[in-house]
C-alpha cells in the first residue's frame, strides 16, 4: 500500500504548481485553471486523509471517516460553481476590453 | 437703634436705587422720551460740540444766543469734526452735553430724584454711624457677615463687612460727596442725551466705594476695589461718542482714556494681587483684624516684601509715580465724575488701604516697606506739583495737584506712628477737592471751555463759584485756618521730626509750589491784572473768552457752598484740637504719640511762609501782571525746563515707546515662535505623514496577483513562526 506520505506530497506539489500558475500567469483563464488546479491538489490531500483514516490502526475519531470524502465533492461542486461564474466574468470583461490580460485590467492600480 | 448694626444699609441703599433706576425709570425713559430726545436734539444739537468739553450752555441764554457762542469760537476744530458733530446731532444720538439746560426728561429727572435721596440716606446714616463711634470710641463691633462665599477643605471665604473708626470716617467722606456730587449732577448733566445712564454708574460706583471700604478682608476689599476700577472705567469713557479732540489740544479723549486708566491700574493690581497671596500663604487669612497678629509670626521679610506689593495695588489705584499717567487722563470724563471718583474718593483708595494696613506696616513688616511708601508719595508730590505748573487745562491743573496731594497722604502715613496723620489729609483733601473740582466744572459749565487761558476775571459773573473755590484754593495752600493747614502742616513737621529730612524738603518745596501752580489757576480763572482786590477779583475787562458766562443754578452752586462750609468749619474745629481728637479717634480712644514735637511751632510757621511765598509769586505773574513768567519761559534755561514740564516729562511718550519696544517685541518674538516652532511641529508632521504615505503607497500595487502572493507569503511566514514556536522545527 502507497503510504500517506506521497499523496501529501503530491497533493502539495500539485498545489505549488497551482499556486505559480495563479500567481504569475497574464491569462485570466489560465489563472483560473491554475485555481483549479490547487482546489484539486486539496482535494488530493483530503481524499488522501480520508483512505488513511479508514485504517483502523490509525485511530480515526467516531464519525471523521468519511469527512474527507464528503469534502472533497463539495470542493468539487463549488469549484464548478466557481468556474462558471469566473469564465462568465472573463467573457464580459473580455466583451467590454478586448482582452483577458490581467495586466490590462488595471483600473486597482494607484 | 444702633445705627452701627444697619451699616449693610449703607451700600444697600445706592445698590437698590440703582436697580429701580434699571429696572423702572430707565427703561421708561426710553420708552416715553424717544420723541422727546430727538426733539431736544434737533433744538440743542446744532453747534458742533467742542469734543471733551460739556456744558455748553443755553441757560438763560437761549437757543439762538448759544448757536451765536458756537459760531464766534471757531476754536481749532476742523471742518471735519464740526461736520462729524452736526451729523451726529442730525440723527438723534449727537445730543451731546448741555446745549438746553431744561432739558432733562421727566423719567430722567426721577431717576436722579431716586439716587440723591438714596445716596442722602446713605449719607444720614453714615453720619449717624459716626457719632456713635465719636460717643464710644473704643467700640469694637463684630464684623457683619452677610454670607459664606464658598469653602475648599477648612477653608473658609466669607462675605464680611467691618466697621470700625476707620470705615466711620471713610463712609462719611464717601456717601458725604457722593451725595453732594449727585446733586451738583442734576445741574452740570441736564439735557445730556445719558442722564439717567450717568446717575446709574455714579450709584454703581458709590456703591463700589462703600464695599471697598467696610471690607472686612481682602476678599471683599478686591471686590470693591476692582468695581471701582470698573466705575471708573464706565465713567471716563462716558462720552464715549464724543469726536476727538484736535491734534495738540491738552483736553484727553475719552475711549483711550478710560482705557488707559483701567490697564495702568490693572498693573499696580498685580502686585496688590501677589502681595494679597503671600500673605494669605503665610499666614491662611484674609481677614485684617487676623492678618494683624497673624503677621507678627511670620518672616518678616516676606511681610515686608508682601506688603511693598500691597502697595504697588496703591500706587496704580492712588495714581502715584510711576503709574500716575492715567489720572489726568481721567478727566476725559464728566467733571461730577473727576470730583467724585478721581479726586475725593476712589483715588483714595490707595491711601485707605495702606491706613487700613497700617498695622501691619508699622509693626510686622520691616521699617523699609514704609520707606517705600514715604519716599513714593513725597517724590509723586514734587514730581506732579512740577507738571501742575505749566498746564492749562483747568482741569488737568487740578489733576496733578490731586496727584500730588495723595503723595503727601502716602508721605503722612510713612512719617507718622500713626494712620491719623495720613487719613486726617484725605479727609480734608476730599472735601476741598471735591469742592475745587465741582468749582472748575462750574467753571466750565459757564464758559464752555477748559482752556485757562481762555477765562480770567470770572469772580463778577459767578461769584459764589470764585468764593468757595477761594476758600479751596486758600485750603490746598495750607493757608491757616482753613482744613488743608491743619492736615498738611503735621505732615511737613513730622517728617522733619522723625529725621525723614529728603521727605521734609520734598513736601516743603512742593508746598510752595502748590500754593503758586493753585493760585495761578485761580488768577488766571477768577482773577487777573487790573481786576478789583488786587488783581483777585476780576470782572469783564480780565475776561479773556467770549460769550457771557454766569453763574451757575442752585442745585450746582449749593454742593459748593456745602463743601465750603465744611472746609471752613474744619478749618476752625481746628484750633479746637480737632488733630489730636483726630488722631485719638482713629486708634480707638487710646491717646497716642501723634503730639507735635517740640521744633514744631517753627516748621509751621516756616511751612506757612512757605505757602504765602508761594501766593505772593503767583500773584506777582498772574494777578500784577508782571512779566517774569514770560521772561523765564522765553529764556535759554528756562524753556527747555518749561517744555518738558510743559508734556509732563515725556512720560507719556517714554511708556508708548517701552510698550513698542517690550510689548511689541514679547509678541514679535513669540509670533516668530508661533510660526517657525509650534507651525513647524504642526506642519512637520503632516508633511512626514505625507512623505510616509508616498513610499509606502507604492505597496498597494491593485496587481491582484501580488496581493496573492503577500498573502501566501504571509501565511507561510506565519505557519515558520507557529512551527519554530510548537518546536517542529528547531
Amino acid at each position: 500500500m502507497i503510504s500517506l506520505q506521497y499523496f501529501l506530497v503530491l497533493g502539495a506539489v500539485v498545489f505549488c504548481i497551482g499556486l505559480f500558475g495563479a500567481l504569475s500567469k497574464r491569462n485570466a483563464v489560465s489563472i483560473l485553471m491554475s485555481i483549479e488546479i490547487m482546489l484539486n491538489a486539496v482535494n488530493i490531500t483530503l481524499v488522501a486523509y480520508a483512505s488513511a483514516f479508514l485504517n483502523p490502526a490509525n485511530h480515526a475519531p467516531t464519525g471523521t471517516r468519511l469527512t474527507g470524502q464528503i469534502f472533497a465533492i463539495f470542493i468539487i461542486t463549488v469549484a464548478a460553481a466557481e468556474a462558471a461564474v469566473a469564465l462568465a466574468m472573463i467573457i464580459a470583461i473580455y466583451r467590454r476590453r478586448h482582452t483577458i490580460d490581467v495586466g490590462e485590467i488595471n483600473l486597482m492600480r494607484w | 437703634m444702633d445705627p452701627v448694626k444697619l451699616v449693610w444699609l449703607i451700600p444697600a441703599l445706592p445698590l437698590a436705587a440703582l436697580v429701580i433706576i434699571f429696572c423702572v425709570t430707565r427703561p421708561l425713559e426710553t420708552l416715553l422720551g424717544g420723541s422727546h430726545a430727538h426733539a431736544a436734539a434737533a433744538v440743542g444739537g446744532h453747534g458742533g460740540h467742542e469734543p471733551g468739553e460739556p456744558a455748553e450752555t443755553a441757560h438763560g441764554a437761549g437757543a439762538q444766543s448759544a448757536h451765536a457762542q458756537s459760531q464766534e469760537r471757531p476754536v481749532e476744530q476742523t471742518p471735519d469734526q464740526i461736520q462729524a458733530s452736526q451729523e451726529q446731532a442730525e440723527d438723534g444720538h449727537g445730543a451731546g452735553h448741555g446745549g438746553h439746560g431744561g432739558s432733562t426728561s421727566g423719567m430722567g429727572l426721577l431717576s436722579s430724584v431716586i439716587g440723591i435721596v438714596a445716596m442722602g440716606l446713605a449719607a444720614a446714616l453714615s453720619i449717624a454711624v459716626l457719632i456713635q463711634f465719636i460717643r464710644d470710641q473704643g467700640m469694637t463691633p463684630p464684623d457683619t457677615h452677610l454670607y459664606n462665599w464658598f469653602t475648599i477643605g477648612g477653608l473658609k471665604y466669607s462675605i464680611d463687612f467691618h466697621v470700625d473708626n476707620l470705615t466711620a470716617i471713610m463712609l462719611v467722606v464717601v456717601t458725604g460727596v457722593s451725595f453732594l456730587v449727585h446733586l451738583y449732577s442734576v445741574g452740570y448733566m441736564a439735557g445730556d442725551q445719558g442722564y439717567a445712564r450717568f446717575f446709574m454708574e455714579l450709584l454703581l460706583f458709590t456703591v463700589s466705594m462703600l464695599i471697598l471700604v467696610l471690607a472686612a478682608n481682602f476678599l471683599v476689599l478686591f471686590i470693591g476695589w476692582e468695581l471701582v476700577g470698573l466705575s471708573s472705567y464706565l465713567l471716563i469713557g462716558f462720552w464715549f461718542y464724543h469726536a476727538p479732540p484736535p491734534a495738540g489740544s491738552e483736553v484727553p479723549y475719552p475711549p483711550p482714556a478710560s482705557l488707559k486708566a483701567f490697564v495702568t491700574t490693572r498693573l499696580g493690581d498685580f502686585g496688590f494681587l501677589i502681595g494679597i497671596l503671600i500673605l494669605w500663604v503665610n499666614t491662611q487669612t484674609f481677614n485684617f483684624v487676623a492678618l494683624n497678629t497673624a503677621t507678627k509670626h511670620v518672616n518678616q521679610a516676606t511681610i515686608t516684601a508682601a506688603m511693598i506689593l500691597v502697595f504697588c495695588g496703591a500706587v496704580g489705584k492712588s495714581a502715584q509715580f510711576p503709574l500716575h499717567v492715567w489720572l489726568p487722563d481721567a478727566m476725559a470724563g464728566p467733571t461730577p465724575v473727576s470730583a467724585l471718583i478721581h479726586a475725593a474718593t476712589m483715588v483714595a483708595a490707595g491711601v485707605y488701604l495702606v491706613a487700613r494696613l497700617f498695622p501691619i506696616y508699622a509693626a510686622a513688616a520691616g521699617p523699609q516697606s514704609l520707606a517705600v511708601v514715604g519716599y513714593v508719595g513725597a517724590f509723586t508730590a514734587l514730581f506732579a506739583a512740577t507738571i501742575a505748573l505749566t498746564q492749562n487745562d483747568i482741569k488737568g491743573v487740578l489733576a496733578y495737584s490731586t496727584i500730588s496731594q495723595l503723595g503727601y497722604m502716602f508721605a503722612g502715613l510713612s512719617v507718622a506712628d500713626t494712620n491719623a496723620v495720613g487719613i486726617f489729609h484725605l479727609f480734608t483733601h476730599a472735601f476741598f477737592k471735591a469742592l475745587l473740582f465741582l468749582g472748575s466744572g462750574s467753571v466750565i459749565h459757564a464758559v464752555a471751555n477748559q482752556d485757562m487761558r481762555k477765562m480770567g476775571g470770572l469772580a463778577k459773573f459767578m461769584p459764589i463759584t470764585a468764593l468757595t473755590f477761594l476758600i479751596a484754593t486758600l485750603s490746598i495752600s495750607g493757608v491757616p485756618p482753613f482744613s488743608g493747614f491743619w492736615s498738611k502742616d503735621p505732615i511737613i513737621g513730622l517728617a522733619y521730626d522723625h529725621h525723614n529730612y529728603w521727605i521734609y524738603g520734598m513736601t516743603l518745596f512742593t508746598a510752595f509750589l502748590t500754593a503758586f501752580y493753585m493760585f495761578r489757576l485761580y488768577l488766571m480763572t477768577f482773577g487777573g491784572r487790573g481786576g478789583a482786590y488786587l488783581g483777585f477779583w476780576g470782572g469783564r475787562r480780565q475776561y479773556r473768552g467770549d460769550g457771557h458766562p454766569h453763574e451757575s443754578p442752585w442745585v450746582m452752586w449749593l454742593p459748593l457752598v456745602v463743601l465750603a462750609t465744611v472746609t471752613v468749619v474744619i478749618g476752625l474745629a481746628g484750633f479746637a484740637g480737632l488733630n489730636e481728637g483726630f488722631a485719638k479717634f482713629l486708634n480707638g480712644g487710646a491717646s497716642v504719640a501723634y503730639h507735635p514735637g517740640p521744633a514744631l511751632d517753627t516748621l509751621t510757621v516756616i511751612g506757612v511762609a512757605v505757602a504765602i511765598f508761594g501766593i505772593v509769586v503767583a500773584w506777582t505773574a498772574y494777578g500784577l501782571g508782571a512779566g517774569w513768567v514770560r521772561a523765564l519761559v522765553a529764556s535759554p534755561i528756562g524753556k527747555p525746563i518749561y517744555t518738558l514740564l510743559y508734556h509732563r516729562y515725556y512720560l507719556d511718550e517714554l511708556y508708548t515707546f517701552l510698550i513698542r519696544i517690550v510689548i511689541f517685541g514679547l509678541s514679535n518674538g513669540a509670533a516668530l515662535f508661533d510660526r517657525y516652532v509650534i507651525d513647524g511641529i504642526v506642519n512637520g508632521s503632516a508633511r512626514s505623514v505625507l512623505g510616509i504615505g508616498k513610499i509606502t503607497r507604492r505597496t498597494q500595487t491593485g496587481v491582484l496577483q501580488n496581493y496573492g502572493a503577500a498573502i501566501f507569503g504571509g501565511a507561510m511566514i506565519i505557519l515558520l513562526v507557529f512551527f519554530v514556536a510548537v518546536g517542529a522545527i528547531h
